[in-house]
């Protein structure tokens, strides 16, 4: 059983198609990273899943239940975008709350909540009332109540907005140690750098789409481009690559390495054996690999930068980040 | 239930977290300490007796259970009056207001023998007589449509009595009649009557001898306020002080004060639960929308219930101690007033899931009220019109006035049957008969279902609305 499924998931705002058939499957104990723009549609997926906003059309499952049923949030932490915690409460309150609602019994919450606010580091400011928290303090307490209740399933949407980069960095190993102890994770994230570091899949959602989906290394390999250098003092045979169909350049800061691309559905075996043949020594091989931020950009290119415009009948569509 | 009892944590918390609550609860506090400021000193017999006979002339026949009353004109006096502890000790004599003649079956015809003390007593012991019409009279056109308001007032005649009739009256049926009369209209309980001997009829001596006149609702009290630092007001019956304290500063001032500055406050809750950013944080949580929202309603009546808790439950206790009068029955003041509030609150929810502002819930609600008031008062009108006939309107108006009082929340009746629960526990028994053939107050069970079922009907529009929208 997946953690989380959807299929053909559609979902429209009024005129606003926020998500236009998305099919996702997220097992047990990955880390899933989802990727795209302003407006692509990441918050409405996950607010889908968890019965805030409902579905238009598709199938979207959470941890074996139908998406919206409150039995399959039971299982669930859920940190929102943009939160606002009651400011009449206290840290410890606020998570004694929330714990009631998942149903966490008073003893229990009672001996948890110190624990899990020491893991997120405001275990010190816990007794004083959320209104006089920073916004990186709101952030990691938003963590934490995502956390209470040893859920499954953590959904975080832009966990580390607001952070500093040392908590950052806090926010990444815990997501670790909980992948480690069996926890699936679901992230939305703009910064792809840390996505890059934790995640095992990435989806990337473009105006409402799944245009990508695949492993961190799926997503970055760049097919059939490898870079090539032979033994030093010897010649790399340009000419006779390129009669064979590849296209040769030298890279331009490091003029004894080539990057040899194929043509579609070869492989780069002919190119080593003729190497071989030749009687030269190969001693530079490396599959051409993109940084994840390249590899979203070059997936998200052509879109204007920022926002994901999605022009419907001429209409200039709605902002970022959605009005309700 | 743990998540029932931790929202309503959480609403009592944000409760709490406002000055208002504070102030609101200093008021209550301030309110009780001035009640248990006030004292309630029994008037010396010889003050009070006359003023408490003065209705003894008054009479509910069939042995004081008759609910209309008579008259028969009788003369009470009284003479060595003595006061025992917690009591009094007097010599009471009843007259026939005219000069005595002999009570012949002639004296019939004016209705009033002239043994009147023996007539008087023989009235009471016996069943009552034929009813009276309505001393308004229905005027020619007036109505009759009489949905539950009592159209003619109810007297009834004493019964015709021959000379023989009066001479069944026994002295074990005066004794008895002087002591109900001193329980109707005094509310004394304990007293011992004994007919003196060698005294001419159609005069009447009696040894009376009363106890527990302090806390007796009809005894006039001398009544000081701030711990005696004023001069006491004299000569009021306590019950009426403890009504006056009850129903009109405590149910009516403070009820209306209560009432509104609750819609102000708790109209904020549920906005801010709706608020984007707090929203999803709740809906994402395992409970359903609707139970969220019910839970959050009945989170924000904790509110006044626990307010209304504070300031009833302290000027009832304060009015015990310092009266003696230990009903309880003003403590359901307590529920009723959270129920009338629960109306404003549904309405006050509808406002706030359809719009999620907090001032539309307020003006809303606040009109509502307002309405509800005003329509109280336009039905009481039009049902006194329907007998008395002072305003000549067309059929229809009745038609819209009595359907929009049978549709809409019984405010009005729940504040009338409010002051019936206090009238009832405070004033003599000949009082609150008296009183309840003037006023005619409405069923518990219609003021009670129909608000239920109003706020029902809110209440499913409520969760309608939140369970189905995005957020
Ligand atoms: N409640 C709403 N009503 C109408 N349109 C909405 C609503 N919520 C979102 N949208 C629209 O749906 C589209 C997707 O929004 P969504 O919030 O899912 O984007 P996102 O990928 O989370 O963006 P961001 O990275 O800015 O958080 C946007 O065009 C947005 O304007
Ligand atoms: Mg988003």
């Amino acid at each position: 059983m997946s953690v989380i499924e959807t299929r053909e998931l559609r979902k429209t705002y009024g005129r606003i198609e926020a998500l236009k058939g998305v099919s996702i499957r997220v097992e047990k104990g990955q880390i899933y990273g989802l990727l795209g723009q302003n407006g692509a549609g990441k918050t409405t997926l996950i607010k889908v899943l968890l019965g805030i906003v409902s579905k238009t059309d598709g199938e979207a499952g959470l941890l074996g239940h139908a998406a919206g049923d409150p039995a399959a949030r039971r299982k669930v932490g859920y940190l929102p975008e943009d939160h606002q915690f009651p400011g009449y409460h206290t840290g410890y309150s606020l998570m004694d709350f929330y714990g009631a609602l998942y149903g966490v019994p008073a003893a229990d919450r009672r001996r948890k909540i110190p624990e899990t606010l020491e893991l997120v580091g405001i275990a010190g400011r816990m007794n004083s009332k959320i209104r006089t928290y920073s916004k990186g303090m709101k952030q990691r307490l938003g963590i934490a109540q995502a956390l209470l209740h040893d859920p499954d399933l953590v959904i975080l949407d832009e966990p580390t907005d607001g952070v500093d980069p040392l908590g950052r960095r806090e926010i990444r190993e815990l997501m670790q140690r909980l992948k480690d102890r069996g926890h699936t994770i679901f992230l939305n994230s703009h910064l792809l750098g840390e996505v890059e570091l934790i995640c095992d899949r990435v989806a990337i959602l473009q105006q409402g789409k799944l245009v990508r989906e695949g492993t961190i290394a799926d997503l970055t390999r760049q097919k059939g481009r490898h870079e090539m250098a032979v033994a030093p003092g010897q010649q790399f045979p340009a000419d006779a690559v390129m009669k064979l169909g590849y296209v040769v350049t030298p890279l331009p800061d490091r003029p004894d390495v080539f990057e040899v691309s194929m043509p579609d559905g070869q492989s780069i075996d002919p190119v080593v054996r003729l190497l071989l043949d030749k009687g030269l020594g190969l001693r530079h091989l490396v599959e051409k690999k993109q940084s994840l931020e390249e590899a979203f950009l070059a997936t998200v290119e052509g879109a204007e930068p920022g926002v994901d415009k999605r022009p419907k009948g001429g209409r200039r569509v709605r902002q970022v980040g959605g009005r309700d | 239930m743990r998540q029932f009892f931790a929202i309503l944590k959480d609403s009592f918390r944000e409760a709490v977290d406002g000055f208002v609550i504070y102030l609101m609860l200093a008021l209550s506090v301030l309110l009780v300490v001035v009640v248990a400021s006030i004292s309630f000193a029994p008037a010396p017999p010889d003050e009070a007796l006359p003023k408490v006979m003065q209705n003894f002339r008054m009479i509910f026949p069939d042995r004081g259970k008759s609910a209309a009353p008579t008259g028969v004109p009788v003369e009470y006096k009284t003479a060595d009056a003595e006061a025992t502890p917690n009591g009094a000790k007097f010599v009471l004599t009843a007259a026939s207001p005219k000069a005595p003649k002999s009570a012949t079956a002639d004296a019939e015809k004016d209705g009033a023998p002239a043994d009147g003390f023996r007539y008087a007593v023989y009235a009471w012991r016996e069943p009552a007589g034929e009813k009276n019409k309505n001393p308004f009279g229905n005027r020619p056109g007036g109505r009759n449509r009489n949905q539950n308001q009592r159209t003619d007032l109810e007297f009834v005649l004493p019964p015709p009595a021959t000379a023989a009739d009066l001479q069944t009256v026994t002295d074990a049926d005066m004794a008895a009649f002087i002591k109900d009369q001193f329980a109707t209209f005094a509310g004394v309980g304990d007293v011992t009557v004994t007919r003196r001997p060698g005294v001419a009829e159609p005069e009447y001596q009696f040894d009376v001898g009363l106890r527990d006149i302090s806390g007796a609702r009809g005894w006039p009290h001398a009544i000081s306020l701030f711990f005696g630092s004023v001069p006491p007001i004299k000569g009021v019956p306590l019950g009426q002080a403890l009504q006056f304290i009850e129903d009109v500063i405590v149910n009516g001032i403070g009820a209306a004060v209560t009432l509104m500055l609750s819609v102000v406050i708790t109209a904020f809750f549920i906005p801010n639960l709706l608020r984007k950013g707090s929203v999803d944080l709740l809906i994402s949580k395992p409970i359903g929308r609707s139970q969220l929202l019910v839970y959050k309603y009945v989170g924000g009546l904790t509110f006044i219930f626990l307010l209304s808790a504070v300031s009833i439950g302290g000027v009832w206790l304060a009015l015990a101690v310092r009266s003696g009068q230990w009903d309880p029955s003003f403590l359901l003041v307590i529920p009723v007033l959270t129920f009338t509030f629960a109306i404003l609150y549904a309405v006050s929810t509808v406002v706030a899931v359809f719009t999620r502002s907090a001032i539309a819930a307020i003006l809303v609600s606040l009109g509502f009220m307002l309405f509800l008031y005003i329509l109280g008062q336009v039905k009481s009108f039009f049902d006194m019109n329907k007998v008395t006939n002072i305003m000549e309107a067309p059929d229809w108006v009745y038609t819209v006035v009595d359907t929009a009082n049978n549709l809409l929340p019984r405010y009005k009746d729940l504040d009338k049957l409010t002051s019936k629960l206090v009238v009832d526990s405070t004033l003599t028994p000949g009082e609150v008969r008296l009183g309840g053939l003037l006023t005619d107050y409405p069923s518990w069970s219609g003021a009670i279902g129909v608000s239920v079922g109003f706020i029902a009907i809110m209440l499913a529009l409520s969760c309608w609305r939140f369970s189905r929208r995005d957020y």
